[in-house]
């Protein structure tokens, strides 16, 4: 008896592997159905962001949505990974480096959409693969106690040259630009501010600030929060999180910051081409905008938008010329370059 | 049977692997040969891996021994903290270190006054020692329960003390279980870049930066070449232990029993133990108490007072958590039987390409989980066998990321069962599944509950690898906490980990009390 039933456990669990197996066949019709008419939306805003945004676009359009959420680079790796049968419509946020690599291998779908003409040319591509709808200016992140604790009376930096300071020698946390859209964007500002020649050795002797690299981009402004070191640098809306939750920081946009261009982009091939080119046009007109700004602190590029406590509006940031198609051209270069001069 | 588990390997495990490692071009590997850089990283990670292999590995067998004694204070206690860390998210253990021992530290820095810098590899070689010391004792805890008291009674009445039996008995036998153990742990701390991420600092490690190549530089290509450096010295350990355990016999199973006790541990042994696990746990406990604590505090370190307001989007991602729940359930029992039977087939059936079987079995655990997930989005997105989008394809994957323990643990166990107990069933008239249901089942009942165990732990916490399966209706709290902590939205992060663990704990118990003790999970 004992031995029978352990036999009938087995062929149970036997029949249901079997059965799983056989599923796996059955699955494809199934996810068509299910996919049929509905946008899916690849987001690499926050959540919850992601959340209202779409809803309020439900409404506006009767378009039903759904959407996974992904880091920026995740999106990019997963976009590559599915190109012979796209499943997504639509990638909403993430750097614009992010969109032009996957322009570059020809995986995004061109749109001119209508409401690009109230945009700068400076946050668009020319070939309308990407537009950009809000900007993140590179900020520098104080930690107040810290800063009185080691550094006494001291004013804190207001320029990115200020932090070559000696007297500042190993007091900061960057991430490290190979790994990080924000360090990346880092080095690419001191190259347009300085030329070049004279922005590797600016980041070279700014190599003794540091005093530790991360990997990830957003981690420096926690650490700074926490108050592990006195300073950080990463983009403002990443330092305004700790910030509202209370941490003692304060936040810099120093002269002539860098700035990325967070953008939203129609994947080629996708499910629903129709109801993605609906979508950007909405994404990129005044409401969503605003929705995106109140919900985000984040900075809106178009000027029509109202700017919430908290945030600052594009005018009031002072911005390197920053060349974004150049940006993306040569990251291999760039990086190569900085491993050389700084190391691993 | 064989038929099917050969199947089923091939299409599951080598499939998607070779998809991916077809891929890399001759200049890519030019690339990684010509370079210092990561040469130095490789030997980084070498170096890590050994360190914290042998650490975990000691840790673990420390553990199980203490498991396997009846004489040993605090049994179930420790029993729990054994398999503890599994139950964590990814990040957990590395951000309580953080919180609790950083440079801003609770422990460190507010009540020590230190300005510790865990960041590196000390840090890491505690984060890994911590994290993967439970998949020793799953690999051993078995092996040593079933060691014949009346070989270590011999060795008694032989006038060996308790160091002599340990050094001559306990330990020569325990090998298989150790060697098992050794290449588990070390193929998982190879493979994982959670750990290194967040605590390695400047230290850098090849997991690491083949996941950087994949979602930083868009290069797959270039970060299968460093999945193929990772999986040179699993390949290494892996041919190494086969010539070596091959030569030797450790049956200690042979249908001849005797139901003697096991040698009295003496009393400075088994307090030496006693404090060696309970300092381990102590730490144990207060990483998870810092994660409560965090789910429960407005703001970690700046604003102590008490808050359940994180809880709130606990409560909004409950759909998460019970997709979370079912999938593990499912892909844990599947898992199990899937591991313990491959165990059989390949190791006791005969086999064209036995070897071959073996390593395909355990390839899984030696890649990185980002790699992983992206070879099957490779291969299931379109062709014979299109099943992205769908929660099987969420659970399959589980499944296969779970296998390696399972079947190493069932492995392990068939070393110490005498083919003649088999070879009995046969001559009677038993044929191959029948022989494995009333004689090896049995046998192998610890291999089926640690496979279980950890299939459903980890499953339930998996993340690298499924975050490119998932689709909108299958979303997964693993994921998510992901999301929240990338943002920085710690607190919330903290309470849905703790809420995971929770719904973690209480179905580990609910099992307990369905199966009334006849499958005992915590029975190691």
């Amino acid at each position: 008896m004992f031995r029978a039933k352990r036999l009938h456990l087995l062929s149970l669990g036997a029949a249901t592997v079997l059965v799983l197996a056989a599923c796996g066949s059955g699955g494809p019709e199934t996810t068509a159905a299910r996919e049929g008419g509905k946008l899916v939306v690849y987001g690499a805003l926050h959540e919850s962001e992601t959340a209202r945004l779409l809803k309020a676009f439900e409404e506006h359009s009767g378009i039903k949505t759904e959407f996974v959420r992904l880091s920026a680079g995740e999106i990019v790796a997963r976009v590559q990974a599915e190109k012979a049968k796209p499943t997504g419509d639509v990638i909403l946020g993430g750097p614009s480096e992010n969109h032009q690599a996957l322009a570059l291998s020809g995986l995004l779908q061109p749109y001119q959409s209508s409401s690009a003409k109230d945009y700068d040319k400076r946050f668009y591509d020319p070939a309308h693969h990407w537009h950009g709808f809000y900007v993140g200016a590179l900020g520098l992140a104080v930690n107040t106690e810290r800063w009185k604790e080691e550094m006494g009376g001291r004013p804190v930096p207001k320029t990115w040259d200020e932090l070559l300071d000696p007297a500042l020698k190993d007091k900061l946390v960057i991430a490290r630009p190979a790994s990080s859209g924000t360090a990346y964007n880092f080095v690419a500002t001191q190259i347009f501010r300085l030329g070049e020649e004279r922005a590797w050795e600016f980041i070279k002797k700014f190599d003794t600030t540091v005093a530790h690299y991360t990997d990830s981009g957003a981690a420096p402004a926690r650490m700074a929060g926490a108050g592990e070191y006195p300073l950080a640098v990463a983009f403002g809306h990443d330092i305004l999180k700790p910030i509202e939750a209370g941490y003692p920081l304060e936040l810099v946009y120093p002269q002539a910051t860098g700035f990325e261009v967070g953008a939203v982009s129609i994947v080629k091939g996708g499910p629903n081409a129709e109801p993605a080119k609906r979508f950007v046009d909405w994404m990129l007109g005044r409401e969503a905008n605003q929705l995106h700004t109140d919900l985000s602190k984040r900075t809106a590029i178009r000027k029509d938008v109202a700017v919430p406590a908290g945030a600052v509006s594009l005018d009031q940031l002072n911005l390197v010329d920053f060349d974004v198609q150049w940006a993306a051209q040569n990251r291999d270069k760039v990086l190569r370059t900085w491993t050389e001069q700084v190391g691993g | 049977m064989t038929l099917v588990i050969a199947g089923t390997l091939v299409v599951f495990v080598l499939w998607p692997a070779v998809n991916v490692f077809l891929r890399p071009e001759s200049e890519h590997w030019a690339r990684f040969l010509g370079s210092a850089r990561l040469w130095q990283v490789a030997a980084n990670t070498g170096l890590m891996t050994l360190l914290s292999t042998v650490s975990a590995t000691v840790l673990g067998f420390l553990f199980a021994y203490a498991l396997s004694r009846p004489d040993i204070p605090g049994k179930a206690f420790f029993r729990v903290m054994s398999v503890l860390p599994l139950v964590s998210p990814p990040f957990v253990i590395g951000l309580s270190l953080i919180l609790l021992f950083g440079r801003r530290g609770l422990v460190t820095h507010e009540l020590l006054g230190l300005n510790l810098d865990v960041y590196g590899l000390p840090g890491l070689w505690a984060v890994q020692t911590i994290a993967y010391y439970p998949v020793a004792v799953l690999a051993l805890s078995g092996v040593l329960r079933r060691q014949s008291p009346a070989l270590e009674w011999a060795g008694r009445d032989l006038g060996r003390n308790w160091w002599g039996i340990f050094r001559t008995v306990t330990l020569p036998l325990a090998v298989p279980g150790l060697a098992s153990a050794g290449l588990l742990v070390g193929m998982y701390v190879l493979a994982d870049f959670g750990n290194p991420m967040l605590v390695a600092g400047s230290y850098r490690v090849l997991a690491v930066e083949a996941y950087q190549q994949v979602v930083g530089v868009f290069d797959p290509g270039m970060a299968a070449v460093l999945c193929v450096a990772l999986l040179v010295p699993t390949g290494l350990f892996f041919w190494f232990q086969r010539v070596w355990l091959e030569r030797r016999s450790y049956v200690t199973v042979t249908g001849k029993e005797s139901t003697l006790d096991p040698v009295p541990t003496p009393a400075p042994v088994r307090w030496t133990l006693f404090g060696v696990l309970s300092a381990v746990s102590a730490f144990m406990l207060l990483t998870y108490a810092s994660v409560f604590a965090g789910a429960l505090t407005k703001t970690w370190g700046v604003n102590w007072s008490v808050t359940l307001e994180h809880f709130e989007y606990t409560v909004l991602r409950a759909g998460d958590l019970a997709n979370s729940t079912l999938y593990a359930v499912i892909a844990g029992f599947c898992c199990a039987v899937l591991a313990v039977l491959a165990a059989f087939f390949i190791q006791r059936r005969p086999l064209i390409g036995r070897s071959a079987m073996d390593m395909l079995a355990v390839l899984p655990g030696a890649l990185p989980g980002t790699m992983i997930g992206i070879a099957w989005l490779i291969t299931f997105h379109t062709g014979p066998i299109a099943i992205t989008g769908t929660a099987l394809i969420v659970v399959l994957m589980m499944i296969v990321r779970s296998l390696p323990v399972g079947y190493r643990s069932g492995v392990s166990a068939l070393q110490q069962i005498g083919p003649s107990l088999d070879e009995s069933a046969q001559d009677l008239g038993a044929g191959s599944l029948r022989t494995f249901g009333t004689v090896m089942l049995p046998l192998m009942r610890t291999a089926f509950t640690a496979a279980f165990i950890y299939a459903f732990v980890k499953s339930i916490n998996t993340l690298s690898a499924v975050i490119f399966l998932v689709s909108p209706g299958t979303q997964l709290a693993s994921v998510s906490i992901m999301g929240l902590a990338e943002h920085g939205y710690w607190g919330e992060a903290t309470a849905l980990a703790a809420g995971l663990m929770l719904v973690t704990f209480a179905a580990l118990a609910l099992f307990r009390l369905l199966t009334g003790g006849r499958v005992k999970l915590f029975e190691l």
